[in-house]
């Protein structure tokens, strides 16, 4: 009895044999439609490969045209590439492992655009973004934005403000005007009514002499009556003498209060100081924050194709467990040792070519030795180059991204909003970039340096309607005249999804120092021409009133002079005891008085 | 046409009413007691199939027995898998597991694989008894069996068929 059914054995022999013969010429598409399968599985978009040739032999496989589009703006690509060669090791194949040796990816790109959506019609296109890095920035820009807003009201509102009711001049000389017409008023209505006294003793002596016997009888209260006028008189003149010594102390007091005025104009009229580094936050955030998100972007979205928790190796058993012998290391199940890159990027408004190397890709990259290493550099029209260093083979995730461009040609761009904004003029920049991820947790700095800097305010020949506001915008596009050179650094901490950052640059203080100078001369020649324009006006209503008051005066003293020549011939003709003489240094300007007023009489 | 549909009904007929030898029927039950317990997926699996579809021996009762094992296998995973752990962490054989795991097409042996290995192990340990239980049962049951089934005019037609593609076959 034959061991072997060759009539089984021949025909099964014969369909192996046609199995493999299908897989040899099946294996490109076979390879295409795996590679598009995972890679759309692993990105969440669609994987695009135009050709693919392969050769078991020796072990290649050439790739065509191919494009991943990016999940998350499915109109764009998040790679792109024109041709690849990838050298397969065919032995690791039998370990059931697929080992790229060596490659070379020709013609890449990143972030192109895409003529059809790269979105997959699976649900699993819905799912979360978690990699498009920090969703708002908008609370750490509305502060700085509110701090710019904040300094230019209170400025404008200190520009704008009536400080007249506040002032103490006008009020001591409105109480001048009020004080010294009442005061000579009352003067006056005195006088009057020493006149009319008098009149009424002269009635009354002439009666007296005409009936001297029954004058007897009223002449001692005659005589006590004109001894009270001619007291009178003096408490009378010696008030009006004293106008002088008086006008001299409100004069004083005039002084005070302009002194006072003086202090008060200049504690309220000057300037708070704009806040260098939140105007540095405020120009400089919104530009900032944009570029960030980008970065951080690319970052999330290169650590959600890089593991960052240990991977274990697939047991590929739903029954048992793999067992890995010692000696021999958990090797992934893909694993890219080095590809060599080329491709073009668009970095500022330069477009260059790059070269580089991509070395230790792996599905699990915690079972490599080594991290998985990108090193870029620029030629041609810019100079760059790029380090980023994925390294899972510890226990912490730990990323590092170094990016340094000497010459970065940036396009112009708008700093900031509103009366403080400010246009940035194309300019060679030297971009450093260096972050640090650590697990979960986010450490870098970012630092541009941009030389023969050209700033303007954004739209000069638009003036604000509000005249302080304009004045304060020319003030802004006088100071950035002294700006050369831009200096900023941005420190960033806390994780990738919720950054927190600091803006440090020259920006912000040179530009605050310009403008609280000149807000500050401002505010100066504000108090100035205020004082200037109270104190003339103060001088002229003294000058006024005191001519007035010396005018009343003098009017006072002659009729007062009038009434006492008059009292005292009133004294004389009734034979009384000699009439208290009011010293007539006391009425000095008697003398000076009209021709009108040299009367006997006491006229009024 | 009609052939190929009777043939899964035929062969089960024929496991028992068949000209094969007691032996053949033995060694197909159990080389098929023994594919059906290893877990699939793997290269042991494949090769266990073709083993008992290249050798001479009754396949419709192998098929029957891979078919049987392969729902009692997964009861018995606990155990292989403490089988199988407790031989590849069997310090003096670590080093053969690791050089059939080096070797090509080794990891897709599955024999690191605890219930693989465990599943061989029981598979092995019952391949034996399960051979001579099977003759044992075959060799008496056999003729008893095909009288009994020759009674019916349905099996009769069925082994005719059979005989048929046999005859015609030659």
């Amino acid at each position: 009895m034959k061991l072997f059914r060759w009539k089984y054995v021949l025909p099964r022999l014969a369909l192996v044999l046609t199995v493999v013969l299908s897989i040899h010429f099946g294996l490109d598409p076979l390879i295409r439609w795996a590679v598009v399968a995972g890679g759309e599985s692993a990105v969440g978009a669609k994987v695009e490969l135009a050709s693919l040739g392969s050769s078991l032999s020796r072990g290649e496989i050439m790739l065509g045209p191919w494009q991943i589009a990016n999940p998350h703006s499915p109109l764009r690509n998040l790679l792109q590439a024109d041709r690849g060669r990838l050298q397969i090791d065919t032995r690791a194949l039998l370990a059931k492992r697929l080992v790229i040796r060596d490659g070379t990816l020709r013609g890449l790109r990143w972030d192109t655009p895409r003529a059809t959506s790269g979105a997959l019609d699976t649900e699993e296109t819905t799912r979360a973004d978690t990699s498009s890095g920090p969703a708002d920035f908008s609370p750490w820009l509305e502060s700085g934005r509110q701090a710019g807003a904040d300094w230019l009201a209170a400025t404008r509102e200190r520009l704008e403000q009536d400080l007249t009711g506040q002032l103490e001049t006008p009020q001591v000389v409105r109480e001048l005007q009020d004080r010294w017409p009442r005061q000579a008023a009352r003067m006056g209505a005195r006088i009057e009514a020493l006149r009319v006294q008098t009149g009424q003793i002269q009635s009354q002596l002439k009666a007296a002499r005409q009936n001297p016997l029954r004058g007897l009888e009223h002449a001692g209260q005659l005589q006590q009556s004109l001894q009270g006028v001619q007291q009178e008189m003096l408490v009378v003149q010696e008030q009006l003498s004293r106008w002088p010594g008086q006008a001299t102390e409100d004069r004083q007091a005039l002084e005070l209060a302009r002194d006072h005025d003086r202090q008060f104009l200049r504690d309220t009229l000057h300037g708070d100081g704009l806040d260098g580094a939140q105007l540095s936050k405020q120009l400089l955030g919104p530009v900032v924050a944009d570029r960030l998100r980008t970065v951080l972007g690319w970052v999330g979205r290169v650590r959600s194709l890089a593991p960052n928790r240990p991977v274990r190796a697939k047991t590929d058993a739903k029954r048992g467990v793999v067992v890995h012998f010692v000696g021999s290391r958990p090797q992934p199940s893909l694993h890219i040792r080095r590809l060599a890159l080329t491709g073009s990027a668009r970095l500022g408004s330069t477009s260059t070519d790059w070269i580089g190397t991509l070395t230790d890709v792996s599905s699990q990259p915690n079972l490599l030795e080594q991290p998985t290493q990108l090193c870029m550099q620029g030629i041609g029209t810019l100079d760059f180059k790029v380090n980023i260093t994925l390294d899972r083979t510890g226990g912490l995730a730990r990323d590092d991204i170094r990016l340094d461009c000497p010459g970065l040609l940036l396009p112009d761009s708008t700093l900031g909003s509103g009366t403080l904004a400010l246009r940035l003029s194309p300019g060679k920049t030297s971009l450093q970039l260096h972050l640090v991820l650590v697990d979960e947790r986010l450490d870098g700095q970012i630092h541009l340096q941009q030389s023969a800097v050209q700033l303007r305010r954004a739209d000069p020949s638009e003036s604000p309607a509000n005249p302080v506001v304009a004045r304060l915008a020319r003030l802004v596009g006088q100071s950035l005249a002294g700006i050369e050179q831009l200096d900023t650094t941005v420190r960033l901490a806390g994780s990738l999804q919720q950054p927190t950052w600091q803006i440090q640059s020259n920006l912000g203080p040179q530009l605050a120092q310009g403008v609280n100078r000149a807000t500050r001369q401002l505010l100066e020649q504000q108090a100035a021409t205020l004082q200037a324009s109270l104190d003339k006006q103060a001088e002229r209503q003294w000058n006024r009133l005191a001519k007035q008051r010396e005018t009343t005066r003098q009017q006072l003293l002659a009729r007062l002079g009038n009434g006492r020549q008059l009292v005292e011939q009133l004294a004389r003709l009734g034979g009384g005891p000699a009439a208290r003489s009011i010293p007539q240094q006391s009425i000095p300007q008697l003398g000076k008085l009209p021709a009108s007023l040299q009367k006997l009489n006491f006229t009024r | 046409m009609v052939s190929i549909l009777l043939r899964p009904v035929r062969q089960l007929a024929l496991t028992l009413a068949a000209n094969d030898s007691p032996r053949q029927v033995a060694w197909g039950f159990a080389l098929g007691m023994l594919a059906g317990l290893v877990p699939k997926g793997n290269l042991l699996a494949i090769g266990l199939f073709v083993l008992l579809c290249a050798l001479r021996v009754n396949k419709p009762a192998g098929l029957l027995a891979l078919a049987l094992f392969a729902v009692v296998g997964s009861w018995l995973d606990p155990l292989a898998h403490a089988i199988g752990a407790l031989i590849l962490t069997w310090g003096p054989a670590r080093p053969l597991h690791a050089w059939i795991y080096a070797q090509p097409l080794g990891p897709w042996s599955g024999l690191n694989n605890t219930a693989v290995l465990g599943q061989l192990v029981i598979g092995l340990y019952l391949i034996y008894p399960v051979y001579c239980l099977t003759r044992l049962f075959a060799s008496k049951i056999q003729p008893r069996a095909i009288a009994w089934l020759q009674r019916y005019r349905a099996v009769r037609w069925l082994t005719g068929l059979e005989l048929g593609a046999r005859l015609s076959a030659r």
